[in-house]
């Protein structure tokens, strides 16, 4: 099967950051003062657990970043052509849960639709009843009998193989590094490992068979869906950060270091910024894209593509209206740096302005700006639920949690409740702004931890 | 008298288990000044708290007895403690600006104290608040009742701190560095006030400091603490005669002073031990020139020697099995004996001609200029090349922004800086990076002046590439390892994180920092004021031999005499932004005529054992924006008369050198307002 | 002081007029007046004629910015962002796309906003300081922790399962208050309760935690080891002493908020049916009409400055050191 490698905007930011953060990483461990605080974090058990958790959604996350076209059997005048959908290497290894679509709603783990639906028996009477469903439990003869020996078989055969492959790999690791075992936080690791594994072994054995989360409106399986929105949350959540990063590290220490009139400009560009309430300044900003985009139809050859320009095209408005937060800090941390001796030591040496804010400056804030990306994701993904429900965020075809919660809150009011939708996103969104915030947490205390989160101007 | 105090083998330790107070001992009696002497770090400010068990998380008392009278402190329960602190016992910080609530008045705070300890509210209250703020010699009281901290001056909050602490009448006042952080002629007021209050009620008091001079002037029963232990006890007198203990010699020895010109000060190596590994033998042994093999594997045990005095060292325990004592020269830094002669005839390297430095203050909507604050006003003077000048002045005085005026590090309002026959001022960037390496600078702080985030290479090379001195990486890795042996530090160091120094190793690599130029003039601005006594002799050795060597000339910015008498040749004391008196260190130090300069040098305390002497001058320095007309000094000056108010003395020579502006000496009665 | 605070209000006025000209250029950049009146118009109508007309009856027949035809003032003056900004400043909205006055409808749903926000910051300010003390009071006891736990878990969970949540249980499960709506009079009560404390709860785990921090920060000085050595007790260091310094820095977060809740909450307004400004502007936002959201964007600017204002005001009330110049 030969296909066609696409390469979305937001695909090229998100390795564009992995490559960035593969490189400090590089550069950092070679240098023991920058090494030390990260050494903390390994020290944490919040920190480790918290790491292994937001790594799994990384994981899904990337996958899902790799996107191809496949190849039509048939050719149009010797040439190859393309299907118009874009598929990512995740929608690949998880080709059975995206395809098998039922009809309508059902339940988790159910084997019966959530609707009643005229039937035509075998012997040609029409009966008004749920109807078995086409992937969900279809190779139970009888469903009354059999599907708890079925379900429990499952999801305990999967759970054993996810621990015995947890086993496995942590006795590898022990045997390449040995000095795994001694590290304080291995235990908690290991049981958080035993434990994710566990569950996703189960889900796994089980998702085979049936749909573990659910169906929606129109049938897809909802555990398909909520892991399909992983994706947009991270875009969200971490290209945002590298779009503004740029501005308010550059604006904020200069604004710092100089002084004057050029703090001046900045601080004015600041405060109109933050004076507009950001959700109407986004709203603002997303309803003129979605007029260009609207207006050129024809720069996108995929409905993938636009999707993607308008998911990059939040971002960036996200990036515009979240960076005066930044900039007003590291304004505060330099204006105090400035003052430092080591500062009047390189100017007594002529040292030019900017060589002082590269050499000076800048490493000696930059544990605020990692701080502060990592803070920010959190609120980020949240933000990206809410936007989406005022009907200013991701486009409506994107699988976004925010797009899930918005489609799946009126089905609250349908008897019997269709929960799982709902239950789903909340759930898979807990845990990724969870883990997300332990982590900065230790972060912060690793790396600063008497950073005043309040300062002022 | 009866004991008010008794310390019975206390301990306190971190959650790791070291020790850093071990086994102490001692009483106070009714009356009595008790000083606890120490270097930073060596656990006497944690003793201190954990007499009123305010010691931090991460420290807990484990073990031992404290008994003031009739009470254990250590087995009360809370709630009769919290009756304890500032009742029967009360105590006073170092930091007086931070140690009082900034958002309460004066007279809430000591109310405060007034309602827990005697009842007193509302008028009643009031009363005795103002009776305590006269007491502790506040003037206007009844007005500063309702003022908050910020509105006073450094030595006025400690006196409030004095007066609070009184609130409660207690027995025992424990005083923590009172004086460390005020000027050189407010410590001594402090110190008058304590020993005055002691007098009248006759409370006891527990004198926490580093400084051997305060301990001579206050104290009458002297502990030496070192790493966690008390070394060596005994009375001030017979301290001040015969130190017993190793440790207590050196820090007498490593004081600068008149006397030691002209040769090394005897520097303990190294520095005190980290509280998280201390040593197992003595804690002093690697530091001691005495040590033998015993002192490293076996503590030694507390000896008492005859009248009284007690000492924790071997030497004393097992005297015959002592090696024979080093001389002192031996032990002392090799180096010339003699300051190089003074290059009278010597063309001057740095002439600086009525520099004035104003910062402006702004008012109104619009932000106007409404008037000036004259850090620096129109001060003159000039060094000749090898010769070290000092800058003296007490805080806020300008001496540090002369300093960096002189390194166009601010832009001086008028006036003229010539170096090496150059004009700095008015230069662009361009032509003053020329002049740059001429001149550098070695900052206070040696934790705030070296970037945490540089390798020391790095730091060294930074001015090297700034002012294009480009070699290649071989020599430059060569001339690094040169300059950090110059400066007594080993080759390998260049490739380690300055976090990994200690205090005095820091300002070592700050200076090298500054000597990679090849500066013919360095300006140290107060360069050992945040290091401990024998780390501050390190660094003078070392600024005193590369002098020698290299024939540098230093702008030697600083509050302390004793250091100034040690060092330098010349000698400008500063007050309000003007230099008030001019002259050769023995001019100025030992024949003053201006009334600040004689003032100054009454306020050192002396380290002679003798004890207590009056205060000399009252009241504090007025603000640089608003000066006093005429003699800025006349508020304050005993001798103040009519002329003083109304215009500035000029200068009048009393010698070739010495000049000094006050109209108590010749022709200056005639002079005219000068430069302002 | 006065001259101080006549100076920041100065300032609002270039601030203001960065605010319309950011809108403006958002707005125009993609969307001419032209496009407008093709929308407005309905494709049917659409003749050049038409628009022209349509432009003229809604001012829109002028350059943008910068009028190169007139002379003098008037090339900045007579444009249309000189128009529809200008009238800004004396609070004239005009009108909404359905015709009817924005200042009007402004006016008559700030009610209804205020109804639910006020109650919301006031309870909420007292219930998180509260609970940040009680856990600074227990620092580094297992209720410390616990409590930290729980305001990590609580502010990672998104504010609309807060709605979603509270509006199945306590309306559609108990049946205890009706699930949307609003109403006049004592009545009211039932309709405000839930909105209110579903906000409250929403912000309990980021203030608390947040207020915590500040209180740690301020136990950790020197002058609670004064108050301490005095023979203060843990209550009386905790309020006498540490409540007003950690004042300082609340104040900063609190005060530029309260002028900010005239204009309501989006979610809260949307979910419950209240007919307040924050359903207004989502109104707006999903019918794309131009003048309510600028509008609102304005008044939000305006409500934001005068915050900044209240807190350095606030300042001199809490912090005897904040001479204001």
């Amino acid at each position: 099967m030969s296909f066609l490698p696409v390469m979305l905007w937001t695909d090229a930011l998100v390795f564009l950051l992995i490559a960035t953060a593969i490189a400090s990483a590089w550069w950092v461990r070679r240098q023991p003062h920058l090494l030390l605080p990260w050494r903390r974090v390994a020290q944490s058990r919040v920190g480790m657990v918290s790491l292994l958790v937001l790594s799994l959604f990384v994981l899904v996350g990337v996958l899902d970043s790799l996107h191809y076209r496949v190849a039509l059997p048939e050719k149009s005048n010797g040439q190859t052509v393309y299907a118009p959908e874009v598929l990512s290497a995740f929608d690949y290894l998880a080709d059975g849960l995206r395809t098998h679509t039922e009809k309508t709603y059902s339940a988790p783990l159910a084997v019966y639709l959530y609707a009643k639906e005229s039937m035509e028996m075998a012997d040609g009477k029409v009966v008004r009843d749920y109807p078995r469903l086409k992937y969900g439990g279809a190779q139970l003869a009888d469903p009354q009998r059999d599907w708890l020996g079925d379900v429990t078989g499952r999801a305990l055969t999967g759970a054993a193989a996810g621990l015995l492959a947890v086993l496995l790999l942590a006795g590898a690791v022990v045997k390449v590094v040995p000095a795994a075992k001694k590290s304080k936080p291995m235990f908690a690791v290991l049981v958080t490992a035993l434990l994710i594994a566990a569950v996703l072994g189960a889900v796994a054995d089980l998702a085979t068979a049936y749909h573990v989360l659910g169906t929606d409106k129109v049938g897809q399986d909802v555990l398909y869906l909520s892991l399909k929105s992983i994706r947009t949350g991270l875009v969200i959540g971490t290209v945002t950060t590298l779009v503004m990063l740029p501005f308010a590290l550059l604006l904020g220490v200069a604004a710092g270091y100089f002084r004057g009139w050029v703090d001046d400009v900045i601080q004015y560009v600041y405060t109109v910024l933050s004076s507009i309430p950001s959700v109407l300044l986004i709203a603002a900003a997303v309803l003129m894209v979605q007029v260009v985009i609207g207006m050129h139809a024809d720069w996108f050859d995929t409905a993938a593509k636009r999707a993607d320009v308008r998911l990059l095209a939040l971002c960036l408005i996200l990036g515009v209206t979240s960076w005066t937060g930044l900039c007003r800090l590291l304004r505060g941390e330099t204006l105090k740096l400035r003052e430092m001796e080591y500062i009047q030591a390189a100017q007594a040496f002529g040292v030019s302005s900017f060589r002082i804010l590269m050499r000076h400056i800048v490493p000696n804030v930059m544990h605020i700006v990692l701080i502060s990306v990592v803070m920010d994701f959190s609120a980020l993904v949240l933000a990206e639920a809410v936007l989406s429900y005022v009907g200013v965020g991701v486009d409506p075809t994107t699988n976004s949690f925010g797009n899930m919660i918005n489609s799946a809150r009126l089905e609250m009011a349908r008897e019997p409740m269709v929960w799982w939708s709902l239950a789903s996103a909340f759930g898979f969104m807990l845990l990724l702004v969870l883990a997300a915030n332990l982590f900065a947490d230790v972060l912060r205390d690793a790396f600063d931890s008497r950073l005043n989160r309040t300062e002022n101007s | 008298m009866s004991a008010v105090l008794k310390v019975s083998g206390l301990v306190a330790r971190l959650h790791n288990g070291a020790r850093i107070v071990d086994d102490l001992s001692f009483e106070i009696r009714q009356g009595e000044t008790f000083a606890l002497l120490g270097e930073s770090g060596c656990g006497k400010s944690m003793t201190a708290l954990s007499l009123l068990r305010l010691l931090p998380d991460s420290v807990q008392v484990d073990g031992g007895k404290v008994q003031l009278a009739d009470a254990d402190l250590l087995s009360l329960p809370e709630r009769d403690m919290r009756k304890v602190r500032g009742g029967r016992m009360a105590m006073i910080f170092q930091e007086p600006g931070l140690s009082l609530n900034p958002v309460m008045t004066v007279g809430a705070q000591i109310t405060e104290a007034l309602a827990l300890h005697r009842g007193l509210r509302g008028a009643a209250a009031e009363a005795r608040c103002i009776e305590l703020l006269q007491q502790v010699g506040i003037p206007d009281a009844p007005r500063r009742l309702h003022e908050y901290p910020f509105q006073m001056s450094g030595g006025m909050k400690q006196r409030v701190m004095i007066a609070m602490a009184l609130a409660g009448q207690p027995r025992l006042l424990i005083a923590d560095e009172p004086t460390t952080a005020l000027d050189v002629t407010i410590q001594a007021q402090v110190l008058q006030l304590l020993r005055d209050t002691q007098q009248q009620n006759g409370m006891a008091l527990l004198l926490i400091t580093h400084d051997l001079g305060v301990v001579a002037e206050m104290a009458h029963q002297v502990a030496v603490m070192y790493a966690g232990h008390i070394v060596e006890q005994a009375t001030r007198e017979q301290l001040f005669a015969a130190p017993a203990h190793p440790y207590t010699q050196k820090l007498f020895a490593a004081l600068p002073g008149a006397q030691r010109r002209g040769q090394p000060l005897a520097a303990i190596p190294g520095s005190v031990p980290p509280l998280q590994d201390i040593p197992r033998g003595c804690r002093f042994a690697s530091r001691c020139d005495r040590a033998w093999a015993l002192c490293h594997e076996q503590a030694p045990a507390w000896t008492t020697l005859d009248g009284g005095q007690g000492v924790r060292c071997h030497l004393y325990a097992t005297a015959d099995a002592a090696p024979a004592r080093t001389s002192d020269a031996e032990v002392a830094v090799q180096g010339p004996q003699a300051v190089a002669p003074a290059q009278a005839a010597a063309e001057a390297l740095l002439q600086v001609d009525n520099l004035q430095v104003y910062f402006p203050i702004r008012k109104g909507i619009l932000q106007r200029v409404a008037g000036q604050v004259k850090a620096v006003d129109g001060v003159s003077l000039s060094i000749k090349p090898g010769r070290t000048l000092a800058l003296v002045g007490e805080s806020g005085c300008g001496k540090t922004t002369t300093g960096k005026a002189l390194l166009q590090l601010l832009q001086p309002a008028a006036g003229s800086v010539r170096f090496a026959g150059n004009e700095l001022t008015g230069l662009d960037a361009q032509a003053l990076r020329k002049q740059r390496a001429g001149m550098q600078m070695v900052f206070q702080d040696p934790y705030a002046s070296l970037n945490p985030k540089m390798r020391v290479a790095e730091i060294l090379q930074e001015g090297m590439a700034a002012l294009g001195a480009a070699s290649s990486n071989n020599d430059r890795q060569q001339y690094l390892d040169a300059l950090l042996g110059q400066v007594g530090l080993a080759a390998e160091s260049k490739w380690r994180y300055p976090h990994e120094f200690s205090g005095g190793q820091r300002q070592r690599i700050a200076i090298a920092r500054a000597l990679a130029v090849n500066p013919r003039l360095l300006i140290c601005d107060e360069p050992t004021s945040a290091l401990d006594v024998s780390v501050q002799a390190q660094i003078l050795n070392l600024l005193k031999s590369l002098q020698q060597e290299l024939g540098l000339s230093y702008l030697f910015i600083t509050h302390n005499l004793t250091v100034v008498e040690y060092l330098a040749h010349d000698v400008c004391v500063m007050y309000l932004g003007r230099i008030v008196e001019r002259g050769a260190v023995a001019e100025v130090l030992h024949a003053p005529r201006h009334p600040y300069t004689q003032a100054l040098l009454a306020a050192v305390p002396q380290i002679d054992g003798r004890g207590a002497q009056m205060v000399s001058v009252g009241g504090d320095m007025p603000s640089p924006a608003r000066p006093p007309q005429g003699c800025h000094f006349h508020p304050r000056c005993p001798h103040a008369m009519p002329v003083c108010r109304e215009r500035y003395p000029q200068a009048s020579a009393s010698g070739a050198t010495h000049i000094v502006h006050c109209y108590l000496y010749g022709n200056a009665a005639e002079g005219t307002a000068g430069e302002s | 002081m006065i001259a101080y605070l006549i100076r920041r209000m100065l300032y609002a006025i270039p601030v203001l007029i960065g605010v319309n000209l950011l809108t403006f250029a958002l707005f125009f950049v993609v969307n001419t007046p032209d496009d407008m009146a093709r929308v407005q118009l309905g494709i049917k109508r659409v003749t050049p004629e038409a628009i022209e007309q349509w432009k003229q009856r809604h001012g829109y027949d002028k350059p943008l910015l910068y009028n190169a035809r007139a002379a003098g003032m008037d090339r900045f003056t007579d444009t249309i962002f000189f128009d529809k900004s200008a009238s800004m400043f004396v609070f004239d909205f005009g009108y909404s796309d359905d015709g009817r006055s924005i200042s009007r409808e402004i006016v008559t749903r700030m009610g209804p906003s205020l109804s639910i926000a006020l109650p919301t910051f006031l309870i909420g300010l007292v219930s998180y300081v509260t609970f940040a003390l009680l856990m600074t009071l227990f620092r580094a006891t297992a209720l410390d922790i616990v409590g930290v736990t729980l305001c990590v878990v609580l502010m990672s969970i998104s504010g609309l399962f807060y709605i979603i949540g509270g509006q199945f249980l306590v309306s559609k499960l108990w049946h205890w208050v009706p699930i949307s709506g609003y109403g006049g009079g004592f009545d009211n009560f039932r309709f405000v309760l839930l909105p209110i404390v579903i906000g409250v709860a929403s912000g309990i785990g980021a203030s608390s935690r947040w207020y915590r921090t500040i209180f740690l920060e301020e136990i950790g000085k020197d002058y609670v080891r004064t108050a301490r050595a005095k023979g203060v007790s843990e209550l009386g260091v905790l309020f006498r002493h540490v409540l007003k310094n950690a004042m300082i820095p609340i104040l900063t977060g609190v005060v530029v908020v309260i002028p900010l809740l005239f204009m309501g909450s989006l979610l809260t307004e949307s979910f419950f049916g209240i007919p307040g400004l924050g359903s207004y502007t989502i109104d707006a936002i999903n019918a794309q009409d131009f003048s309510v959201v600028r509008a609102m964007v304005f008044l939000g600017s305006v409500l934001y400055i005068a915050g900044l204002i209240l807190t350095d005001i606030s300042y001199t009330l809490v912090d005897p050191r904040v001479r204001l110049s």
